[in-house]
């Protein structure tokens, strides 16, 4: 079974990747052009551009978010980290289909966000329709959702961090800050590492969170079109399998790319 | 002095960041019963009403999409579980030929994004009349890379001579994958089944793709339908939401505990 649904559909987008369909009957063989097609698409080529700036922003946000967290948790009672803890997990659970319907109403003209922003006297801004502003829209969410597990990753990594190791600093003087920076944090350098590299592929593959938020569109001027809501929409709104499948294939270049990368880096240190 | 002072902020602070997480689901729960019409904060809806709930229940065939959900997730996970033990029991536990090249194969695998097998896979459901089929949505699921790598992870820790000692009692392959070497890696088991019924339940991408009649939607194919139809009617949609998140909010509430050990457990141990 691993075979058919693995290994088949593997060969088959290989083989459809020089091809051009519309639907899954009318292939024909088209050798390089869907290729060729991938550095020419302005709409691919806008797609990638935001994807990469989503993941800059959203590893970046990630691992100062969650590093920052866990600081302040590390010293709490175990209780109230238990809840803040379980509270952050929560987004998380909503996951990435609902999420976006709760934004798509906070976001809007007249939706909550504004309301909030008014009170205090700033004029409402046109979050979802300005292309501008989709993009940290995207970035802020996805920093919603992911920000718990992140948090739950480094803390359980401080927990196997050397007491002695920590204990001799603070007795040498250093603020509780710089013992962190200084000790703690080279000791958990390989699971912040991890969470860099599973918010990068993640972020690289992100799909719903856009695509829900903008009503199943690519958003003012593209600026909501990421790498797999394209794809998606060549190939399953369009028909043209073939051409979505060269976008996987770039799209699996740039994951394998990314994870040798952090091979590359955890080694090396 | 200056200690408490310190306490003081850090606990203040992480409240603070704890409420503000919570924020936005709140404000679905409040206007989800709040008076279909209201959309405002200031001031806020001052009636309880459920009228949202009952024109939600008008509008989708909602007991019937709850149905959908729950029998794909569960099948889903159960399928998952199923091959992933096996498979993570088999390469954990047995030498054989080819072991370290299926290794090699399966962290692969995990480098590859399921984006890229779309296509491949809907001509294949085409070609195989599964399209729009349950069978179609489930099977392809059926195994996953990270979850044979995870309980691989979990197996390798389970001592030999305990299964060795259970195969000299009589002990057929199959009861010691069933009766020893699942019971060990319970924590294992748990945390997956947990986060995999959370991600299936909330999967959207290959669901869109597999299933075109309605009968047949998931609670979230069926919801941001809705959405998309009747976007100004937002207290029917947050009540939509609330609804169809609360299965898993309250899966998470029993069971948080478990799960962050056992994920945290096995992420380490790359």
């Amino acid at each position: 079974m691993t075979l058919i649904f693995w290994g088949y559909p593997i060969i088959k987008s290989l083989l459809l990747a020089f091809q051009t369909t519309s639907g899954p009957h009318s292939a024909r063989f088209v050798g390089i052009a869907n290729f060729a097609m991938l550095f020419q698409d302005a709409e691919l080529t806008q797609a990638a551009r935001n994807t990469l700036c989503f993941v800059v922003a959203s590893v970046t946000l990630q691992v100062a978010g969650s590093l920052a967290l866990a600081f302040l948790m590390q010293g709490a009672s175990r209780s109230l980290r238990g809840a803040v803890l379980w509270t952050l997990l929560i987004p998380n659970v909503t996951g990435a289909v609902f999420a976006p319907l709760l934004f798509q109403f906070a976001l809007a003209d007249n939706g909550w966000l504004n309301q909030v922003l008014a009170t205090v006297g700033i004029k409402p801004w046109q979050w979802l329709k300005d292309p501008d502003l989709v993009m940290p829209a995207v970035v802020f969410i996805s920093f919603w959702l992911g920000l718990g597990f992140n948090t739950l990753m480094v803390l359980a990594s401080l927990e196997s961090v050397d007491r002695a190791t920590i204990e001799a600093a603070r007795l040498d003087g250093a603020s509780e800050l710089r013992t962190f920076w200084h000790v703690s944090l080279p000791q958990v350098r390989s699971t912040v590492m991890l969470i860099a590299t599973m918010s990068a592929i993640g972020s690289v593959r992100v799909f719903e969170l856009p695509w829900l938020l903008l009503k199943k569109s690519a958003g003012p001027d593209g600026s909501g079109q990421f790498i797999v809501t394209c794809l998606y929409r060549n190939g399953f709104e369009a028909g043209d399998l073939g051409y979505a499948s060269a976008i996987g294939w770039g799209l699996t270049v740039a994951v394998v790319a990314l994870t040798y990368l952090s091979r590359r880096l955890t080694s090396s240190t | 002095m200056h200690r408490y002072v310190k306490e003081f902020c850090r606990t203040a602070l992480l409240l603070i960041t704890a409420s503000l997480f919570l924020l936005p689901l709140l404000w679905m729960l409040v206007f989800s019963v709040a008076p279909p019409a209201a959309s405002s904060l200031f001031p806020a809806p001052d009636s309880l009403t459920f009228s949202n709930y009952v024109a939600l229940a008008a509008e989708i065939d909602l007991w019937q999409c709850y149905l959908n959900s729950l029998f794909i997730s569960c099948a889903t996970v159960l399928l998952q579980l199923l091959t992933s033990s096996l498979a993570g029991f088999a390469l954990a536990q047995y030498e054989f030929r080819g072991k370290s090249l299926l290794l090699g194969f399966l962290l692969a695998l995990l480098a590859l994004p399921f984006e890229l097998l779309l296509p491949g896979e809907y001509e294949l459901l085409h070609r195989l009349k599964l399209l729009d089929t349950y069978a179609g949505l489930i099977l392809p699921c059926g195994v996953t890379a990270f979850g044979v790598w995870m309980f691989y992870n979990a197996m390798a820790a389970v001592p030999k001579d305990l299964l060795d000692s259970a195969r000299l009692d009589g002990c057929s392959e199959f009861a010691v994958w069933w009766r020893i070497a699942l019971p060990a890696v319970r924590p294992t088991t748990t945390a997956f089944c947990v986060v995999g019924l959370i991600g299936n339940w909330n999967s959207y991408l290959w669901p869109a793709i597999v299933l075109h009649s309605e009968s047949k939607y998931t609670l979230p194919l069926a919801i941001n339908n809705l959405a998309g139809a009747y976007g100004q009617q937002f207290g029917q949609v947050m009540a939509a939401v609330t609804i169809s998140s609360l299965p898993m909010f309250a899966l998470m509430l029993f069971l948080h505990k478990e799960v962050r050990e056992g994920m945290t457990s096995a992420l380490h141990k790359q």
